[in-house]
């Protein structure tokens, strides 16, 4: 069964890098939908439904953590929401979190890493 | 004059952040990481990636390389060969990207000691002719050198002097 799953992220080397990351964690069911910020990604939300949500924290317009508490604030059933971001300091981590995210991706990362964190929630 | 700090992990710091970010995102094993003691060179061409932060301290870390080199950096992030990749502005965003994760490891060590730092957005420029004023940033100073099969990859880290 196809999983739909939203990439926001202002570098498009990185989306790119994200979405062959997931498909070398062997999760070859996702489609994906890319957004270049926060303002973007609500944009896809308000449009479509998702499986999951992978968000960078540090982006222009609207961040990470402002994107997170919008989308829970506006859907009932938000999907899980991701975060991918170079900053896993405790204080950005929680942040998150209490925002409504499920979970951290720290960048550098892994295909290993990727299915760790994101394969229970795409299964 | 800028003086290199003396502070051992935080050189530490950002070596293994310039090498993880490498080996782990660009795919590209360094032949050897290390603190440069060299005296800042002036920036003259190529490429740089500048991020800068605030927080505790404020600063701006640089990191320069050859427009060949981020070129390969780049193909190598997207599993292309250096040929396809299609124009600088691919270049610049995924070398921006680069930095951004050089800083945020560095970020990582540095919030462990117990120091806040809020990083900004990295901007990308190349130029054959081009100089950058530090002149500002008049603290610390940490320098390290990046060798890859003979081209270099150079991260200054500056602080801006207190009070």
């Amino acid at each position: 069964m196809t999983k739909n799953v939203l990439i926001v992220d202002d570098s498009a080397t990185m989306r790119k890098i994200i979405m062959r990351g997931i498909r070398q964690a062997g999760i070859d069911n996702a489609e994906f939908q890319e957004a270049g910020d926060g303002v973007e990604g609500l944009k896809a939300v308000e449009g479509s439904t998702f499986d999951l949500i992978l968000s960078d924290v540090n982006m222009p317009n609207m961040n990470g953590l402002d994107f997170v508490k919008e989308v829970t604030g506006k859907l009932s059933s938000p999907p899980p929401i991701v975060m991918i971001t170079t900053e896993g300091s405790e204080e950005v981590i929680n942040e998150a979190m209490s925002r409504g995210a499920k979970g951290y991706l720290q960048k550098p990362f892994t295909p290993e890493k990727i299915q760790e964190t994101i394969g229970p929630l795409l299964s | 004059m800028v003086t290199q700090t003396q502070q051992p992990n935080l050189v530490r710091a950002l070596t293994e952040s310039a090498r993880s970010t490498l080996e782990t995102m660009v795919f590209l094993t360094p032949s050897f990481v290390e603190q440069n003691d060299a005296e800042e060179r002036p920036f003259s061409d190529g490429v740089i990636g500048l991020l800068s932060f605030t927080g505790t301290e404020s600063g701006t870390l640089f990191v320069r390389t050859s427009l060949a080199t981020a070129n390969h950096m780049a193909a190598k992030m997207l599993m292309l060969e250096d040929d396809e990749i299609g124009d600088f502005a691919e270049t610049a965003d995924a070398f921006g990207e680069i930095v951004n994760m050089m800083a945020g490891n560095f970020k990582n060590d540095w919030v462990a000691l117990g120091n806040k730092m809020d990083l900004a957005i990295p901007h990308v420029v190349q130029s054959d002719n081009m100089h950058i004023n530090t002149s500002s940033l008049t603290g610390p100073r940490i320098s390290v050198h990046v060798d890859i099969d003979g081209n270099y990859v150079d991260l200054d880290l500056y602080f801006q002097a207190q009070g």
